[in-house]
């Protein structure tokens, strides 16, 4: 038996090592979604799912007006949809007015219809939302660097990833400490059109599994009036490709309408950003902007939370 | 309780270190291992853990009353009613809905709509397995080929024992409780077997199989928007998937057990190397494969009567073993292409041509060989697609898919590709170089430098390449 735990022993303390060395390799390379977890507190956010994520930039938006300080929290549409679980996390992951200095707080909160729909639960049942089970709801500390419980309960790569990912940079997207995903991928016709196609394809299939949730509307009214009592908010609907959201008014015919209420009960703005006129609009797949199309399109919503 | 867990790495350790302590008293390892399984299952969902104690509790009775009584028609009785709790508990969970649908689609075509309730039942995870461990130990008691327990821990211990629980390699009494009853010594080239084992077993399932699933998942859901060369390059990675994904999992079942000093069956002998389908048979997940033949097979008359008896017996078995996989029509479809694939073996009495080892003595596959080899392996892998397949309509339009133009263009592929490539090299030389061995790190005759430094190499690969994530073993769902 000692033979056999010395010999055990030596193999354990190789890969305990090299998974130190990971942890100590961890940033924004390491995935999409780990750095959002590991920062403290915040006074101002950007929520919402992947399109948010990608497509409003804390910086640029920053730049704009000193008193802005945005943290982007937007992670995905099946990760962070508008629902008791992203609301309670929004609410960890935000300073009480005790923690501010009296600063001016902001807020953006970013939707489509996905993120106040549901899939497969014609009950609108909260218990089985496809969220449940994920980091947001499981996750003890949102604001824990390192986040092991995040790396070792959602990290799904490799833990050697980390480490080549933290020497070599090889992965097409990058989370910034703003919060922001970066993405850096190829942007040649043919691979955007096989990129939308995939993607349109995927929302096709969605619009028949997808039911829009009056759970997770409510929810995102509580959001909303929450960060009101906070701060200023606004809500915005990002630009999309036409196909994508020709899927979106197949899903939720009177999506505008529902935020406008939202919007008027709460004393918000609500900014349907879809069909302006941007410069240099563009997406990587048609449903998420560009780095370049985001920069104009951030600024654009910072002069208007300027100017609300 | 998934292996490639968090909470397994401190469960094992756990559970080794108290069973040792425990050496002396069987009894108490015995028990230990009890708690430690329905602790092992019920982490998962403790509800169902009501099922497999009734399973256990009607057989552990019925298999005493088996032998108590010598009454054939009270002996009838008893079997029939294992037989009845434990495929009625697999009937309901698991086919309940199915039959319903497909009851209600079937009447529809004829002008008929019924309204009937469906369960949507949640499957308990390993039902199709331990049901099948128990019902095998009441059988065996019905034919008088073994004795029933008396001691009912070690008889639960039997049923729910963990590492084998979810996912088999599905037990027989005569195998399994024999090692319950007798006490178990220490031995450290049986455990250090079992964590090399372990290590391939991880291997398979974290590097290999859990990367082909990132690739295979996203072609067989959109195989529409890709050409043929593609989808071909996808079903070969799904033929990965799958047997990286079963046999990792039985690999650490076995090594885990042989941590215990238990030992448990080979459940696959390198099935890819088989040189016709018949071999590939007596190959792949044998524990099942051999299940069906003793208790369903031979039943029936086996090879007895005559070649359409033997024919229909065999087809029999192929759509029940389809069947077993899941409530779909696709796999009665895979199991049947398998029984005609298989027939004319049988007819040509060509399904014992391949019993020897394969490449026997050679050093390296000879062509003949290695023609063999890759006919059987694209057969079957052209089957594999009904089984993934998310039924019937999808399957058809997968292989339409493959036959046209674009079978001859380039394949799209991810990076991940490029990754996995040299991953399957390293199985598929491993699997040849061991192809005898019980498993493909059993590297005895190997000098101690190079087999430290493969050991090295595997361990490294699966903190490079292996995914982390803690993604269910594909048979799970069985």
């Amino acid at each position: 038996m000692k033979k056999f735990f010395l010999k055990l022993s030596l193999y354990i303390t190789l890969l305990l090592g090299l998974h130190v060395v990971a942890v100590l390799c961890v940033d924004g390379n390491t995935d999409s979604f780990y750095g959002r977890l590991t920062t403290p507190k915040v006074s101002s956010m950007i929520t919402g799912t992947s399109r948010a994520a990608q497509g409003i930039q804390p910086a640029i938006i920053n730049d704009v007006n000193n008193e802005f300080d945005f943290y982007n929290f937007g992670f995905t549409v099946g990760h962070s949809p508008y629902g008791p679980v992203y609301r309670d996390a929004i609410k960890r992951k935000l300073k009480t007015s005790d923690e501010t200095d009296g600063e001016e707080r902001y807020f953006i909160v970013s939707v489509t219809p996905w993120a106040v729909s549901n899939v497969k639960n014609p009950d609108d049942d909260p218990t089985r939302y496809r969220e449940n089970g994920w980091a947001l709801n499981e996750l003890t500390c949102l604001t824990c660097k390192p986040n092991l419980e995040y790396l070792v309960r959602y990290y799904s790569m490799a833990w050697g990833q980390i480490i080549t990912q933290r020497l070599f940079k090889v992965s097409n997207v990058s989370l910034q400490d703003d919060g922001w995903l970066k993405t850096d991928l190829p942007d040649d016709a043919a691979t955007v059109k096989r990129r939308t196609d995939l993607k349109v394809k995927a929302y096709v299939n969605n619009v028949d599994r997808y039911t829009p949730s009056v759970t997770r509307l409510k929810a995102l009214d509580e959001i909303v009036a929450y960060m009101n009592s906070l701060g200023k908010v606004i809500i915005v609907r990002l630009p999309a490709g036409e196909a994508i959201l020709q899927l979106e008014r197949d899903l939720m015919p009177d999506f505008n309408e529902k935020m406008q209420d939202i919007a008027d009960k709460n004393g918000v703005a609500y900014h349907n950003l879809v069909g302006r006129a941007f410069k240099d609009l563009a997406f990587t797949d048609g449903n998420h902007l560009t780095p370049k199309a985001g920069v104009v399109v951030s600024r654009h919503i910072a002069e208007l939370l300027s100017k609300d | 309780m998934l292996f490639n867990s968090p909470e397994f790495l401190v469960f094992l350790p756990l559970v080794f270190a108290i069973y040792w302590f425990l050496k002396k008293r069987v009894s108490l390892q015995n028990l230990l291992i009890l708690v430690a399984s329905y602790v092992f299952y019920g982490w998962w969902d403790y509800r169902f853990l009501g099922l497999i104690v009734l399973s256990s509790s009607i057989d552990f009775v019925i298999g005493l009353r088996l032998s108590a009584t010598t009454k054939a028609s009270k002996r009838k009785w008893l079997l029939f009613t294992s037989l009845f709790v434990n495929l009625g508990l697999l009937g309901v969970f698991k086919y309940y809905d199915f039959f319903v649908d497909s009851m209600i689609e079937s009447l529809s075509w004829v002008g008929v709509n019924m309204n009937i309730t469906h369960l949507y039942l949640v499957l308990p995870v390993g039902i199709s397995f331990y049901t099948f461990q128990t019902l095998s130990y009441t059988l065996d008691i019905y034919k008088k080929k073994i004795n029933p327990e008396k001691d009912w821990v070690a008889f639960f211990a039997f049923v729910s024992y963990f590492p084998q629980l979810v996912a088999g390699p599905i037990e027989r009494a005569s195998n399994l409780l024999p090692q319950f009853k007798k006490k178990r010594e220490f031995s450290y080239e049986q455990a250090a077997d079992g964590m090399r084992q372990i290590l391939w077993g991880f291997f398979k399932k974290m590097a290999i199989a859990d990367n082909c699933a990132y690739v295979v998942d996203s072609v067989f859901s959109n195989h529409e928007t890709y050409g043929g060369s593609t989808l071909v390059l996808a079903s070969v990675l799904f033929s990965f998937q799958i047997y990286c994904d079963f046999s990792g999992y039985s690999d650490i079942a076995i090594g885990t057990s042989k941590l215990f000093g238990i030992k448990l069956m080979t459940n696959f002998r390198v099935p890819y190397l088989s040189r016709d389908i018949a071999e590939f048979w007596r190959r792949w997940h044998i524990s099942l494969t051999t299940w069906f033949r003793d208790y369903v097979y031979f039943p029936l008359g086996g090879s007895k009567g005559t070649i359409n008896k033997t024919i229909r017996n065999t087809i029999i078995v192929f759509l029940v073993s389809g069947f077993w996989h899941g409530a779909n029509w696709t796999f009665l479809f895979w199991g049947f292409i398998n029984a005609l694939l298989f027939v004319p073996l049988l007819i040509g009495s060509r399904n014992r041509k391949n019993l020897g080892e394969i490449g026997e003595n050679m050093k390296w596959p000879s062509f003949k060989l290695l023609v063999a080899i890759i006919t059987n392996f694209a057969i079957v892998n052209f089957v594999w697609i009904f089984f993934r397949a998310q039924d019937i309509g999808n399957a058809f339009g997968f292989y339409k898919g493959i036959f046209n133009a674009s079978l001859f263009t380039l394949p799209t592929f991810s990076t991940e590709v490029f990754r996995l490539v040299p991953l399957m090299l390293i199985l598929v030389v491993f699997e040849w170089i061991n192809r005898k061995m019980p498993h493909q790190l059993d590297l005895a005759r190997f000098k101690p430098w190079l087999r430290r430094g493969i050991y090295l190499m595997v361990l490294l690969t699966i903190f490079f390449y292996g995914r982390y994530s803690s993604e269910s073993f594909i048979y799970f769902q069985f």
